[in-house]
């Protein structure tokens, strides 16, 4: 006997501890002699096998111990042999004691248990992850003062989702002028570079005029904001307020960095204060803003027409989102006929902050939590067809019960209890996965979602995925009674087995559901999966393997007057050329996809100017003559931009074919003038064709590209180098940042990308929605076909006498395998009908996110019609080869 | 086979009418129930420690057992000799009253099924 084995020291210190979950009382009667009683059990079993067979016993015995002795700790008076009369509590007592049944039922049956809970867990698992991620998407409230008060203001042209930037004129007209908003604050991007010891880098960020923090009720973590030093930023000192993750990455998060200067584009800030951690504004558009600085107006800007703010406000007190939009909708109308140089053509849009942040992420969401309905309600039929099982199953028990004299609201009270066990412990279960699984699914959408997006397992979810759980537990507990009805408790205790019709056909119908559910999904999936595959392969246009971009930022440096640029540029991209791997070189503004997005009106010179407001706009970009070449854009017609379109030269433009065809229809473009705002008219000298502009694979519009020594916006200050050959964009950076340091050390290289990254990101919604929709039919149909092996299963066993009967009469092998089939396919046809019918309404509700595919589209219909067929034959394989091997000499004497 | 009016004490569970039934010859401590009762019944009642103190409980507060002292050392089963000190139980009077009652009506409950043809 080898009492001195640490182990068993171990084990009985763990078995003391687990004994504290005892009430005093118990523990201080029988402790020291369970405590014996377990070191002799311990003793007995030997081996890893025979301790983990202990454990579980011991766990199991405590876990029945623990609740009845804290119960009748809480209840004195006899519970074990019970006085009925006597009882205090009978309702509490009766509910324990059905407890007590419920628990040992499940160890009666683990595997049943097992593959219920475990289904159940599933579903669950699932439905909670969406949900939660969905809660902390949609739902979450952005993190101001009284968020859902704050709007933002838009002049909406009546073209895309109408989401445009205001003019400085639009915005202090608004100011002066609107009713029901206060805090009017307006904002535009601010990329500066931010000079010191470890080189020129560039940083993100927002001016934004002073009413900024005010409006968001955010206070900052250190020293003060912007509304605070009204005076200093009127008298135009230059001020910064930081974020937190820039303030610790580039300033190490000293706490003294309040009042001191920061060099940002070579001018010096004074720090005022350092926002806390998780403050990101705005949730939409300049999302990586992680400074903000004063935007100041004087009173001239009010003639400035270009439309490039942000407008944000807060309502009023009883104003409500549409009585602002009704109220700057007239004042739109009364500025439009007021000032139609300035205002006309637009209309003005409020609409509640995280509208824009969500309106493209909901739709994606909301056919997820479809889904994931869809999958819960599958595996709800799969339980049920379980329990309906296990009903008939312990027919036996609960004829004697129901003999005894237990009532029938008893029997059902019984069957509710364990079916609530059952989903708590599935719930519980599911609830956990859920926590492993959300933040996976948050980074299969990472790119996708707002800023301010809070993802994680919060207390609201965990609620919501037990409530889920327990929901579940009533139609669980009538199918299992369903399952074991009084009237057949007769022919149950008599040991005849015969199931009912009613009973067969309901499961039948359950797994004809589950075969229908699954099929729908995995058609959402493949919908899904289609339009990934399309959009991997659809052509943008110009190349996308092996070409890198990388943003250079002049704004600090002292090449940024457009006549000094060349001084940079030149010999920077001239020895980029030279790099070993490197093809062509080239430098545009903007990168076609995800980059941003200008437009400028424009006409033929020769056509009459079109109305106010009634300007085609196009899309403009600025590129030198390599640009072509490193993207690998396609001339048509004419040429390309030259070195020799200097700033001298005549001024040409080279434009797509859409705005050709559009311009001057069955023309040929090369050789024409064109009028693109205000600027003096410029010679068409190339037609490329078409290339992807703001997003992968949306509508094309009309573009031109001019030549980047006639910039016609020569304040910009930030652009693209565009280098073919090398496949991974970091060393390539690092081989450009080296050239760039010792040419200019305050010019910013910075995002290094290859285009093959940039087009995954844009697709990478639809595949994870795809992922998620392709998992989620996938476990449908494992789980269908389990459901339809056991019904098959069953129904072998029950029609055994009759295949035995059948092949004594000389029938086949190929007939009895034939026979199962059919019953198969009697109940799974009519399911897939169903699915690939439900699957055109999931299409629909898809259309959004599908490109080039239908949401009714033929081959994914017969591919996944296919997939279900074979499922089912998989599922049919081991029932009817059983059926087949029956013996019929003893089937008939079994009978 | 009325159990489902008369005021008696509801029917005794396996395990409950196991350990009664492992006390007929003999003061026992809980450690030698549990094993008697997980041999008698080819494993079938299989009780934990918890569980095993548990009954105990209720059926000494029933009056159906009762605590003794230690019979000597010679009597009990040699794995748990000499070791410590272990509480022994012994069946009261009214314990094997209520045995005797409930065998009877299970024999009856035999005796209906076998008339009936179930067994």
């Amino acid at each position: 006997m080898n009492t001195n084995d640490p182990s068993f020291d171990r084990a009985e210190r763990l078995y003391a501890r687990l004994l504290r979950l005892l009430p005093a009382v118990l523990r201080e009667r029988h402790g020291v002699e369970m405590r014996s009683t377990f070191r002799a059990l311990s003793q007995e079993h030997r081996g890893a096998a025979a301790r983990v067979q202990l454990w579980l016993g011991i766990l199991l015995d405590l876990a029945l111990l623990v609740p009845r002795a804290w119960l009748r700790e809480a209840m004195p008076g006899p519970v074990g042999p019970r006085r009925r009369g006597s009882e205090r509590h009978p309702r509490a007592a009766a509910l324990a004691r059905d407890l007590f049944t419920a628990l040992r039922q499940i160890c009666r049956r683990p595997g049943l248990a097992a593959v219920a809970v475990s289904t159940l867990a599933l579903g669950l698992a699932a439905a909670t992850t969406i949900f939660g991620f969905i809660d902390g998407v949609l739902l979450e409230p952005l993190p101001y003062r009284d968020p859902e008060r704050l709007v933002a203001l838009f002049q909406d042209e009546g073209r895309d989702d109408g989401r445009y930037p205001a003019s400085p004129a639009a915005f202090l007209a608004w100011r002066a002028e609107g009713e029901g908003l206060q805090q009017l604050t307006a904002a535009r991007p601010f990329a500066p570079v931010l000079g010191g010891e470890q080189g020129a880098r560039r940083v993100e960020g927002l001016l934004a005029t002073p009413e900024l923090f005010e409006l968001l009720g955010v206070s900052p973590l250190l020293g003060t904001t912007f509304s605070a030093t009204a005076e200093q930023v009127a008298a135009g000192e230059k001020v910064v307020v930081l974020g937190w993750a820039l303030w610790q990455r580039e300033l190490g998060g000293r706490a003294d960095i309040v009042s001191e200067t920061l060099r940002l584009d070579g001018e010096p800030y004074r720090v005022l204060g350092v926002m806390p951690k998780g403050f990101r504004f705005p949730p939409f558009w300049a999302t990586g803003a992680e400074l903000w600085a004063p935007l100041v107006f004087e009173p001239r800007d009010a003639e400035w027409g270009a439309r490039f703010l942000r407008v944000f406000g807060r309502l009023g007190p009883d104003a409500t989102v549409e009585a602002a939009q009704a109220s700057y909708k007239a004042l739109g109308d009364t500025l439009a006929a007021a000032r139609p140089d300035l205002h006309a053509g637009t209309t003005i849009r409020v609409e509640a902050l995280r509208e824009p942040a969500l309106s493209e992420i909901r739709p994606v969401l909301l056919g997820l939590l479809a889904a994931v309905g869809l999958l819960l309600l599958l595996v709800c039929a799969n339980v049920v067809g379980l329990l309906v099982c296990r009903g008939i199953e312990r027919g036996g028990e609960l004829a004697v019960r129901a003999a005894l004299g237990a009532s029938r609201q008893r029997l059902v009270a019984q069957f509710l209890v364990e079916a609530v066990v059952l989903c708590g412990l599935g719930g519980m279960l599911g609830v956990s996965l859920a926590a492993f699984a959300l933040p996976l699914v948050a980074g299969l959408f990472s790119s996708s979602l707002p800023v301010t997006a809070v993802i994680g397992i919060d207390g609201r979810t965990v609620v919501l995925g037990l409530l889920l759980a327990l929901a579940c537990a009533p139609p669980f507990a009538l199918a299992a009674v369903f399952g074991a009805p009084e009237g057949r408790l007769a022919a149950t205790l008599r040991g005849g087995r015969a199931v009912g019709l009613p009973r067969r056909a309901l499961r039948s119908a359950l797994v004809t559901l589950q075969v229908a559910l699954a099929v729908a999904l995995l058609a959402g999936a493949g919908l899904l999966v289609r339009t990934v595959r399309e959009l991997l392969h659809h052509d943008p246009g110009y190349r996308v393997e092996r070409v890198v971009a990388l943003d250079l930022a002049l704004s600090g440096s002292s090449h940024r007057p457009p006549e000094k640029r060349a001084e940079l540029l030149d010999p920077l991209l001239e020895q980029a050329r030279a790099l070993p791997g490197v093809e062509a070189v080239g430098i545009v503004y903007h990168l076609p996809v995800g980059g941003d997005l200008w437009q400028v009106p424009f006409r033929a010179a020769e056509a009459p100017p079109p109305k106010s407001g009634e300007e085609e706009p196009a899309a403009m970009r600025i590129a030198d003559s390599g640009y072509a070449e490193a993207i690998g854009m396609r001339l048509l017609r004419g040429r390309w931009l030259e070195p020799t379109d200097v700033a001298g030269a005549p001024p040409v433009v080279a434009v797509n074919e859409t705005l050709a065809r559009a311009t001057w229809p069955g023309a040929d473009a090369v050789g024409r003038q064109l009028q693109v705002a205000d600027w003096p008219a410029l010679s068409v000298v190339g037609v490329y064709a078409d290339t992807d502009q703001g997003s992968l694979a949306s509508t094309i519009r009309p573009e031109l590209y001019f030549p980047l020594a006639q910039d016609p916006t020569p304040w910009n200050d930030q652009m693209t180098l565009v280098l073919r050959g090398p496949e991974t964009a970091t060393p390539a950076a690092a081989a450009v940042r080296a050239l760039l340091t010792r040419l200019d050390p305050d010019a910013a290289l910075h995002s290094p990308r290859t285009l093959v990254q940039v087009h995954a990101e844009q697709i990478s919604r639809q595949r994870a929605s795809s992922w998620l929709l392709a998992s989620f039919g996938s476990a449908a149909l494992v789980l269908c076909a389990i459901g339809l092996f056991g019904l098959l299963a069953e129904l072998q066993a029950r029609r055994r006498a009759e295949i035995g009967l059948r092949l004594a009469l000389g029938a086949g092998r190929g007939r009895i395998l034939a026979l199962v089939t059919r019953d198969a396919l009697r109940v799974a046809v009519p399911g897939i009908v169903a699915g690939l019918a439900g699957s055109v309404l999931l299409g629909r509700a898809l259309e959004s996110q599908l490109y080039g595919v239908e949401p009714v589209d033929g081959p994914t219909i017969a591919v996944i019609a296919l997939l279900a067929l074979a499922t089912v034959m998989v599922a049919v394989a081991v029932p009817a080869r059983r059926a087949a091997a029956v013996d019929p000499a003893s089937s008939l004497r079994g009978e | 086979m009325t159990g489902r009016s008369a005021p008696r004490p509801p029917r005794l569970s396996p395990a409950l009418l196991h350990l009664l039934l492992a006390l007929t010859d003999g003061p026992k401590h809980g450690y030698a129930l549990m094993l008697e009762a997980r041999e008698r019944t080819g494993g079938r009642v299989r009780l934990g420690p918890g569980s095993l103190y548990w009954a105990l409980d209720r059926l000494a507060e029933a009056d159906l057992i009762s605590e003794t002292v230690a019979p000597p050392p010679s009597t009990t089963d040699e794995s748990a000799a000499g070791e410590e000190r272990r509480r022994y139980w012994r069946l009261t009077d009214a314990g094997r009253d209520r045995l005797r009652e409930e065998a009877g009506s299970l024999a009856a409950l035999v005796d209906l099924a076998r008339v009936r043809g179930v067994l």
